[in-house]
């Protein structure tokens, strides 16, 4: 074992700190060497680096090197550049500081050998994130980032008891492979498809991304549904009710965003569907299946990042983001457009683009495992990738109606950036041993066999021409969608309405006990100690009573000895009540 | 000043356009004759057109779904969190 003092985490957030002391270029310059020296100290870590420090009686890896960790460890590097140039404009510090922590913590729940430094990055990153949702300034993103904030620690929690419910039962912090199917491993299960958006755990995600800022979102799309892909994967491995959840999710995502009409919950659907096509992969567990599940994640953080750059762009130009108001801007945003095309097409798995040599290895590994309907829900869920993603998001942006925006294409910091991940796309799409190379297992699979390339392309092609065929059923309308934040976005106006009905109840009586009738009583004994006895007697006995106005105190008639009664008792009670202060 | 880049806005061109992706559409299922199909793996892989079909009708039915839910009971207005 060699014993490292660094690890990728600390790379990002040493460079936090030095953020808060440069400015202009030289503030640049920092948030892009960053991803890049991690990059290149992840290549070089070895296997076995590790750093594991004790805490009570167990000891902390926060350094665990192996091939899975180091494929997501490199794409979440070269996610982070690329957004960072996206991003290289922003004048303040905050946006920065917060992706470089959030994204440092992504790394660090990645290297994470044991599931209390996981935990601990885990947390990280839901607080680090939500700036990039506040920075956006407006109502709807401030009340969509706490909303984001809150599931999140409420996950975590789950996640946490889960983690010390497992180890209590088995004495192991070490983050691998549980088969056990007991209440711990499902509350950290739990913990783990909240952050993957797993529906009905998945509002959060359509929620809070579209209210990130143009170039937030791009963060926000890459890591942390990805982080908990990864977990899922070192995890979870073979757990079958994955293959169906994922399938789930595949359709789920789908079909909600052809409902939707705003471009960037559009997006977010499409990242629900696209992690769906992970989590099945997870599921199914074969060597083939985890290939394809890392291989897909890697390029779909690259293509799913373009998308959201190019949805910023558009946001950024023209400040808007509904189907509804956008149109014709292929016009002016050529290069956008572009690239979107390409991220487009990567999205649907189109031949020669990255979604093709990736997706595709999980249907291979579905169709191995000879899970038919599966295979089949997969294939359907392509054919609507294409219709959302690849047709629609393009289509009612950059084509349909000219709603007379002139918008030019963005800075060009933020042209680099689509162009670089562009590239990438088409790269992996045409070359993509280098990236079989980087995954867990060895692969034995050949994209570019005549008949993938045909089905794939009959399969895509005649789904665009469904899309056509039914436009005027996916004519957009200026709405939003329920989805399950109506739980606690309606849900939370009952249980306000319950609580604040107890609470008002509550505070009702006690306005009735300790305001109004205790006062007035102890201020009529006060002023009459014996009279309202006397009162009290006198009522008893049927006899009228007189009040102080109209009868003078000492014109009463009840018995001497009452009021004697009643001085003993209070010095009795006096004696108990010292007695017991000053024993 | 520069005249803008306008060719989609041509119904002309929208037209040369559906003859074009016409086609492509009719080229997709005529290339299944020319593959060398022994690498099927599933029974349906031999029908010729067969996901031509199954991607058109399945996407009908996703579109037709998503209308149906969206119309009768999720889309609401959007100021629908805001009362």
């Amino acid at each position: 074992m060699t014993s490292s003092f660094l690890i990728p985490a600390f790379i990002f957030f040493i460079g936090a700190l030095l953020l808060l002391a440069v400015n202009g270029k030289a503030k640049q310059i920092l948030i892009l060497a960053v991803p890049v020296i991690a990059f290149f100290y992840i290549a070089r870590l070895s296997p076995d680096a590790t750093l594991a420090i004790p805490f009570l009686q167990y000891d902390l890896n926060f350094l665990h090197v192996d091939k899975l960790s180091k494929v997501f460890g490199y794409i979440f590097c070269i996610a982070a550049f690329g957004s960072f140039l996206f991003a290289l404009h922003i004048e303040g510090k905050l946006e920065h500081l917060s992706a470089l922590i959030y994204v440092g913590s992504a790394l660090g729940v990645v290297f994470a050998g044991d599931f209390f430094s996981l935990y601990i990055f885990w947390e990280f990153m839901a607080v680090a994130s939500v700036m990039l949702i506040w920075s956006r300034r407006t109502k709807k993103a401030l009340d969509a980032g706490y909303r984001y904030v809150l599931v999140h620690i409420v996950g975590g929690l789950v996640l946490l008891a889960g983690i010390l419910l497992h180890v209590h039962n088995t004495g192991s912090l070490e983050v691998g492979r549980i088969q056990t199917h007991d209440i711990a491993s499902w509350l950290i299960l739990i913990g783990f498809m909240l952050n993957a958006a797993v529906p009905p755990l998945s509002a959060w995600l359509s929620d809070a991304y579209p209210e990130g800022t143009a170039t937030g979102s791009v963060f926000l799309s890459a890591f942390t549904t990805k982080t908990a892909v990864y977990t899922m994967i070192r995890v979870f491995p073979g757990w079958e009710i994955l293959i169906w959840l994922g399938a789930l999710m595949t359709i789920y995502g789908i079909i909600y965003a052809i409902m939707e009409n705003d471009s960037r919950k559009i997006l977010a659907y499409s990242i629900i569907n696209q992690v769906g096509f992970m989590v099945c992969g997870i599921g199914i567990g074969t060597t083939m299946a985890i290939n394809g599940a890392a291989a897909h994640a890697f390029a779909h953080i690259i293509y799913k990042g373009l998308l959201w750059m190019a949805a910023g762009s558009v946001l950024y130009m023209t400040g808007k983001t509904k189907c509804t108001d956008l149109g014709g801007l292929y016009k002016t945003m050529p290069l956008t457009l572009i690239c979107c095309c390409i991220a487009a097409a990567s999205i649907s798995a189109f031949p020669l683009t990255s979604g093709f040599t990736t997706k595709t290895m999980i249907l291979q590994a579905a169709t191995t495992q000879h899970l038919t309907i599966i295979y089949f829900i997969l294939e359907a869920a392509s054919a609507g990738v294409f219709l959302h993603a690849g047709i629609k998001f393009p289509y009612f942006v950059f084509f349909a109606k000219d709603n007379g925006l002139r918008a030019a294409d963005p800075k060009p910091n933020m042209q680099c950036a689509m162009i670089f991940f562009a590239f990438l796309c088409i790269a992996i799409g045409i070359y993509p041993e280098p990236l079989y190379n980087i995954l867990p297992y060895p692969v034995e699979y050949h994209a570019y066999t005549g008949l993938h390339v045909v089905r794939m392309l009959q399969l895509l092609l005649f789904s665009g021409l469904a899309f056509f065929v039914f436009l005027k059923l996916l004519k957009r309308t200026e709405t939003i969608t329920l989805d399950t934040d109506w739980v606690y976005r309606k849900g939370s106006r009952l249980v306000v309405f319950v609580v604040t009905g107890i609470a008002v109840g509550i505070a009702r009586l006690c306005d009735f006990i300790f305001i109004q009738s205790l006062p007035r009583l102890l201020a009529a004994f006060v002023k009459r100690p014996i009279g309202i006895f006397a009162d009290f007697y006198r009522k008893t006995n049927g006899e009228k009573v007189c009040t102080p106005a109209s009868e003078p105190e000492l014109a009463t008639t009840i018995p001497a000895g009452v009021s004697v009664l009643f001085a003993v008792g209070f010095l009795f009670v006096l004696a108990f009540i010292f007695t017991m202060l000053f024993r | 000043m520069k005249k803008e880049f306008d060719w989609f806005d041509k119904p002309d061109n929208i037209k040369k356009l559906r003859i074009f992706g016409y086609v492509i559409l009719v080229l997709s299922v005529l290339a299944e004759f020319l593959v060398p199909s022994h690498g099927a793996q599933h029974s349906w892989d031999k029908i010729p057109g067969f996901y031509a079909l199954f991607g058109f009708v399945i996407c009908m039915v996703m579109i037709i779904v998503s209308k149906v839910l969206g119309q009768f009971w999720l889309k609401k207005s959007e100021d629908y969190y805001d009362e």
